[in-house]
């Protein structure tokens, strides 16, 4: 590969041709996003199209067939995409440049259980986004839809023919209580993550970036932050909105700002949750950027980048952060399982969801007298929902942590 | 100043501070660097040599406004101008940045490895030239080229290269935007002999083209005997002994010279070495020895090397030597 | 003479990763008389560390695997032996120091702590007993005061104090032969001067053989009585030192030697050899110079050169 010295060979024509086929390969990329995306926005139409919001009662067995073949159709052509795609992936993005990212890429593919979870999350999303299309019955938080008669005769039904999963305490479907729930697991895991990421980020940034005095400042925020009693904040939060209304007004004005039952209520109760969690769950992002930047920004090219005369910003965005991003990817999943867990948890509890929310936490605490029962299928069924999720989450986080950081194994 | 001299420091020191307590304070300095003089002629190379803690890398970056320097000056030779470097502020210091440039030891640290070269070549071009496009494109791929590397490459990462080829990013990007005076920090320590050759016959053309000044920090005394011009041995934070190629290693009057001479391991079975074994380690730059620094492990020491600091004679043309005894018998 | 105390036989250590099967070395065959110097040279990825790393057995198994050839040592092929029984070689008859003393010290416990332990291991005698002979052996390497430096931690000393240490511990048990690799690579040039100093004097008066492994031909032509150059995998050229530098036959000694700036040249080219080292996981076919050998003939591409005497013990591994 290394040759002796050479004169200058090259003529302009071969230059200019390199950087050519430089712009071809990156429309190429450009062209399979746009074609992936496409295809997606597609899917969606098509069958949303060909729904139908059903009604409630005895179900109409042909909508319910077509229901189960879109189930079907979807899954195949997901295995399928994910197959072309795992093959093309390779192709367009590594063909012409090779990263530091094919390593990862290659490490992730080897390892089974980050692929089964990487395949359970997809499936979670897509269950969650098209919700509507998928649940036999029609959203079970909107009461609108419910014929109370009919609810009221099929309380707490065992699988049947009618209800797969089986109805839980309001007389809902089982399986559309679950499909409608992951919406609410999926969306606050995300939510509080991104949310504390963001927080921890910053914190870890300027702690890192500047020391001194803001460091040991952010430092003891971040070891109460951790010390902190979750649960009992939690427990103390939710009873306080609960039970006692207060309200805030803009002084000399009758504007209120802060209405503690409108904030109660606000996403079904899972707000006060979502701000819970998203403050006291940052610390393991602000530790880990905080050591990787004092650990990179020691770093021999962060050096060569001023000596080339890069200002503080140039190096920050694009010398730093780049190479203290990988390890957040991972915290930033393994993060999203436990905040699943700690709702469910909670819900359980009776602190979380509130009455009449569709959540997988919700469903446990609704069904938890009956645990031990004939009728323990109201909790079964949501706890493996809870426990399929997670496990997808931790593989892939694992996968991930894995594939960015391989340990030798031998 | 002369106009031939391209850089002068003059007294140049840099200290660290050690700092304890929660508020800091600070109890003591490691002297680094301490007073340290020379000068580098235009089109000529310089070595700066020395053990691990002698200061050299310091000064290094120090010349190069890495680190701030605690005293001195260091004059630069700016078509004609006289620019003290070390009093410039961050505007002016950024146009300075493209008259030197520096090339790190560690081939594989001194990249970023999410980048790729062809990011890490163009930086320089795009913030001292301010070049953008076609023009940036065509001249990180003419850069590559006259490196030795492939220009198809650009798009790789650093990981996908060997030792040899990443210090030849590293050279690359530093005489990307073609600066006159070019510092190698131990450039070639990391490599095999092999390739080491390879990088320094590089050097050596690239000079002729580009007609710049190295100024080579190292502790491989081979190396520098075999690309420099002029050198200066340091030891504890002074130069003990600097001149001319031939004088320093070949008539060297300073004790530490000579030991450090004679302990290099010669790729000759048959030269019997009378080596000068010296006793005891580097003492510590925290509290440097009073008198002559290097008077606890000097074979030839007397009284006077404990009690007071010896001043610079003049033992040829050029030729400076840092001792209290002129014309030592060595046997 | 008799029998040589180290006599290593067509000695192969593979690699088996998931990139491919590394043939780290392939075909190395030596002898080492008691009380013998030898170097072994060459530069990285030549296999000569994985040799040192065979003979004492500690090739981590997997990836790594002695798959064929012999090691005797006074007799004893050390290829064949249980486990059990090279524990009790390893450190006793055999002893290696490596390149970096702050790694290979084991940082939580005094360096003195360290070297009783090897001696308790091997030689079983107690506390105080084994506290008698480390000083004993500190001592020995030249360390002004035993006691305190017994009572540090490694990081609490020099470089140079630290490489001490290990050679006391290597010896601490009169092993009959020491390896050393890359002793004194991480070291100053004055510090390194002290050491191989001291290794010399050791090799004396104890009259253990030392393998030394470098790249730095300075110091084979220092040190050793005789060496072997390695490239690829196996060894390309063996000779007495004399006969090595004055009249090396093999192209790559040849080149190895007229790439090394001397401190007698002048500002000239450096002669240099082109191309770089070979993928020890497709090595080239036939010899393992020849894409960079200038005088590459047909037959190199074929047949893997044999090492052949070409006078006085002067073996080399070439066609031509």
């Amino acid at each position: 590969m290394e040759r002796p010295v050479a004169r200058r060979v090259r003529s302009e024509r071969d230059l200019e041709e390199l950087i050519a086929r430089r712009k071809e390969n990156f429309r190429k990329k450009v062209k399979f996003a746009l074609a992936f995306s496409a295809i997606i926005v597609v899917f969606g139409q098509v069958y949303s199209m060909l729904g139908r919001e059903g009604t409630l009662g005895p179900l109409d067995m042909s909508v319910w067939t077509h229901r189960i073949f879109v189930v079907c159709l979807y899954v195949l052509a997901f295995y399928i995409f994910l197959k072309i795609a795992y093959r093309y992936f390779d192709r367009i993005f590594f063909k012409y440049r090779t990263n530091t990212w094919e390593l990862t890429w290659r490490r992730f593919r080897r390892n089974n259980a980050a692929n089964l979870g990487l395949l359970i999350i997809i499936t979670l999303v897509i269950v969650a986004v098209f919700a509507h299309l998928l649940a036999p019955y029609p959203d079970p938080s909107k009461t609108v839809n419910y014929d109370p008669n009919y609810a009221l005769k099929h309380l707490e039904e065992p699988p049947s023919k009618t209800h797969i999963l089986g109805t839980d305490r309001n007389g809902r479907d089982m399986l559309s209580v679950l499909i409608y729930g992951s919406r609410i697991s999926l969306a606050l895991g995300l939510s509080v993550e991104l949310t504390a990421s963001l927080i921890g980020i910053i914190f870890g940034s300027v702690a890192a970036y500047y020391g001194g005095w803001t460091d040991k400042l952010l430092n003891v925020i971040n070891d109460i932050v951790m010390a902190f009693p979750f649960l009992l904040f939690v427990i103390v939060l939710v009873s306080v909105f609960r039970q006692v209304y207060f309200s805030i007004k803009l002084p000399f004005t009758d504007i209120i700002i802060f209405d503690s039952a409108k904030i109660f209520a606000l996403w079904n109760g899972l707000f006060l949750i979502f701000v819970a969690l998203a403050l006291l769950n940052w610390s393991g992002v602000y530790r880990v950027v905080r050591s990787r930047i004092l650990s990179v920004k020691e770093m021999e090219f962060v050096e060569a980048a001023r000596a080339v005369g890069a200002n503080d910003r140039r190096i920050i965005f694009r010398h730093i952060l780049p190479n203290v991003l990988s390890p957040i990817i991972v915290l930033v999943t393994l993060g999203i399982a436990s905040v699943i867990l700690t709702e469910a948890a909670l819900s359980y509890l009776g602190f979380g969801a509130a009455e009449g929310a569709v959540s997988w936490g919700r469903a446990i605490f609704e069904g938890r007298e009956y645990a031990t029962t004939s009728k323990a299928f109201l909790v079964f069924f949501p706890g493996i929902a809870i426990v399929v999720s997670i496990l997808g989450f931790n593989s892939l986080g694992d996968g991930l942590r894995d594939a960015f950081d391989p340990r030798m194994k031998r | 100043m002369d106009d031939d001299v391209l850089l002068q420091t003059v007294n140049l020191t840099k200290y660290f501070n050690i700092s304890t307590g929660i508020f800091r304070r600070k109890i003591s300095h490691v002297h680094a660097v301490d007073g340290v003089s020379f000068r580098i002629r235009r089109g000529t190379n310089f070595g700066l040599v020395g053990e691990s803690g002698c200061g050299k890398t310091t000064v290094g970056r120090t010349i190069i406004r890495l680190l701030d320097p605690t005293g001195g000056q260091i004059l630069f030779n700016d078509d004609g101008q006289q620019i003290d470097i070390a009093a410039l502020g961050k505007a002016e210091l950024r146009k300075m940045r493209s008259k030197m440039q520096i090339v790190f030891q560690d081939p594989q640290s001194s990249l970023n490895p999410r980048r790729t070269i062809r990011d890490t070549i163009a930086e320089p071009l795009e913030i001292l030239k301010g070049m953008r496009g076609e023009e940036l494109e065509l001249a990180v791929l003419e850069l590559l080229d006259d490196v030795g590397l492939n220009p198809e490459h650009a798009q790789r990462y650093p990981h996908e290269f060997s030792g040899g080829q990443r210090q030849r990013i590293g050279i690359a990007r530093a005489i990307a935007v073609n600066p006159e005076l070019v510092i190698l920090d131990e450039p070639t320590s990391s490599l095999d002999v092999s390739v080491q050759a390879q990088v320094l016959n590089l050097l050596l053309e690239l000079q002729k083209e580009h007609q710049m000044s190295y100024m080579f920090i190292s502790h491989d005394l081979s190396v520098i005997r075999h690309m420099c011009d002029e050198v200066a041995v340091m030891y504890l934070g002074e130069i003990v002994e600097s001149g001319g190629i031939r004088d320093v290693f070949l008539e060297s009057k300073h004790p530490y010279t000579r030991a450090l001479f004679s302990a290099i391991p010669v790729p000759d079975p048959t030269r019997k070495r009378s080596r000068i074994v010296l006793q005891g380690s580097v003492p510590s730059a925290l509290n440097p020895p009073s008198g002559c620094r290097f008077h606890t492990r000097c074979p030839y020491a007397k009284p006077i090397c404990s009690e007071q600091a010896p001043k610079e004679y003049e033992a040829g043309r050029g030729h400076w030597v840092k001792c209290h005894f002129q014309d030592l018998k060595f046997e | 003479m008799g029998m040589p105390l180290l006599d290593v036989q067509d000695l192969k250590t593979h690699f088996f990763t998931e990139d491919g099967v590394v043939q780290a070395v392939d075909g190395v065959s030596f002898q080492l008389e008691p009380g013998q110097k030898m170097g072994l040279v060459g530069e990285s990825g030549c296999g000569k560390s994985v040799t040192a790393l065979s003979i004492m057995r500690l090739v981590p198994d997997p990836p790594g695997r002695i798959v064929s050839g012999r090691i005797l040592f006074d007799g004893v092929d050390l290829v064949q032996i249980p486990k059990e029984e090279m524990r009790t070689v390893r450190g006793r008859r055999i002893s290696m120091i490596f390149q970096d003393p702050m790694t290979s010290l084991n940082p939580v416990f005094t360096v003195g702590y360290q070297i009783d332990e090897a001696i308790q291991l091997h030689q079983g005698l107690e506390r105080e007993e084994a506290r008698r002979k480390t000083l004993e052996m500190l001592e020995t390497v030249n360390i002004a005061n035993p006691d305190r430096v017994a009572n540090s931690y490694p990081h609490e000393l020099s470089g140079g104090m630290r490489q001490r240490c290990m050679i006391a511990m290597a010896l601490s048990c009169r092993p009959k032969l020491l390896i050393a690799d890359e002793p004194t690579t991480s070291l100053d040039v004055t510090i390194e001067a002290q050491i191989l100093d001291l290794i010399d004097d050791l090799n004396r008066k104890l009259n253990t053989a030392l393998l030394l492994i470098t790249h730095d031909m300075g110091i084979i032509a220092e040190m050793c009585q005789k060496v072997a150059v390695m490239y690829g995998g196996t060894i390309v050229e063996m000779a007495d030192t004399r006969t090595l530098f004055k009249a090396p036959r093999h192209p790559y000694t040849v080149g190895l030697l007229r790439s090394i700036p001397s401190l007698s040249v002048e500002k000239t080219d450096l002669k240099i050899i082109p191309g770089s080292v070979p993928d020890l996981i497709n090595p080239p076919p036939g010899c393992r110079f020849h894409p960079r050998c200038e005088h590459c003939k047909e037959a190199c591409k074929r047949e893997r050169p044999k090492l052949v005497d070409v006078g006085g013990g002067h073996l080399v591994a070439c066609h031509l």
